[in-house]
């Protein structure tokens, strides 16, 4: 079993699963698929951006200078597509065993 | 102030390598961000962040500037010298019951150091027991477990040499315990494996054992409470902090001398 990514981390390859993405367009998909309850800053995500493509699960694609100001593109290459695949089977079984106790409890999750 | 300069000023925390390749970068999200907000100074969380940021991406650095080979075998070293060094530490210096006759008048550890909390010399016993654990953990198979107890024990020792003079309880040398300290800081820098452990390990106990003997042999040699002040240990303690210090300016005054984009 590999280990936990942090939940930054996580979020960043989950936006990158959408497709290619600048920084600040991680930044707001990471805002709306946590519904608003993670907002990144910049130095958290150049931090797990940085480990994910020197740990080769993702990938910088191009560049453009927009209004004076540099973007670089990341894309989620297939080592990237499989880990973020079993961070979310991971989680996943934790969620059901999550919801199946507070089902014992007598909580609807 | 300008925000554009704000936010260079905050991104000064990074290192120059980084700056080169990322700030320019870095910055047009932190001005996209600022202007989708409508903010004409950077809010404090985010300042916080990027400072904080900054200082991990400026160890990290000079950390990776040593090979990772070269990492893997200062770790080693270090966390086998940390086990021999403690081990005779709390042998030698905090509890070896040397024969009564050698020692002048009553007992001299009660008479040189009260208020010792005992059964320990000084208040130095516990944190060498403790850090015999993580070479133990190393060799159990706990790798992980080693380097999450050695992060612990980084503050405990700082703490102890800290706080024992306001507490007036006694400590082991202050060089001891730097030595101590940075032994622990090289042995975080890899993972450290069990085989080339157990060989360190062998050597360095040897050492312990070879001065154990020649301690012993010797008459005129009365180690407590004096062992701390021993000339081999204190050579010892003080070569390794200097040896440290000569490598992180090495390390700083290369970077300091490459060019810089801003």
């Amino acid at each position: 079993m590999t280990e936990q990514m942090r939940e930054p981390t996580y979020l960043v390859l989950a936006a990158l699963a959408g497709g290619r993405q600048h920084g600040y367009g991680v930044m707001q998909d990471v805002a709306a698929l946590s519904e608003g309850r993670v907002q990144l800053r910049a130095g958290t995500l150049y931090g797990a951006l940085e480990r994910l493509v020197r740990d080769g699960l993702v990938t910088q694609d191009g560049e453009q200078v927009v209004s004076g100001r540099l973007r670089r593109f990341y894309v989620l290459n297939p080592a990237g597509t499989r880990a973020l695949a079993e961070q979310t089977s991971q989680r996943q079984a934790t969620v059901k065993v999550a919801v199946r106790r507070l089902r014992a409890l007598g909580v609807q999750a | 102030m300008n925000l554009e300069r704000s936010y260079r000023r905050l991104l000064l925390a990074y290192p120059s390598r980084w700056r080169d390749e990322r700030a320019e970068e870095v910055l047009g999200v932190l001005l996209d961000g600022a202007e989708a907000r409508a903010a004409h100074r950077p809010a404090v969380a985010e300042a916080i962040d990027l400072v904080g940021h900054g200082l991990q991406a400026r160890a990290g650095l000079t950390v990776r500037l040593l090979d990772e080979r070269t990492r893997e075998l200062t770790a080693v070293l270090a966390l086998a010298s940390l086990t021999a060094l403690s081990s005779l530490c709390l042998f030698f210096g905090e509890w070896w019951p040397w024969p009564q006759q050698a020692v002048p008048g009553p007992d001299i550890q009660v008479a040189a150091f009260p208020g010792t909390p005992g059964p320990f010399l000084t208040a130095g016993g516990p944190l060498m027991a403790a850090l015999l654990v993580p070479a133990l953990l190393v060799v159990m198979g706990w790798p992980r477990a080693a380097r999450v107890m050695l992060v612990g024990l980084v503050p405990v020792t700082v703490a102890l040499t800290a706080v024992a003079p306001l507490l007036d309880v006694n400590r082991p040398a202050l060089w001891t315990l730097c030595g101590l300290l940075a032994f622990s800081a090289l042995a975080l820098l890899a993972p450290v494996r069990r085989p080339a452990l157990l060989a360190a390990l062998a050597v360095g106990l040897f050492i312990a054992l070879a001065y154990a003997v020649v301690a012993d042999l010797d008459p005129s040699y009365d180690p407590r409470p004096n062992f701390y002040y021993g000339y081999l240990l204190q050579l010892l303690t003080r070569l390794v902090p200097l040896g440290v210090l000569a490598a992180v300016a090495v390390a700083g005054g290369w970077r300091a001398v490459r060019p810089r984009a801003w």
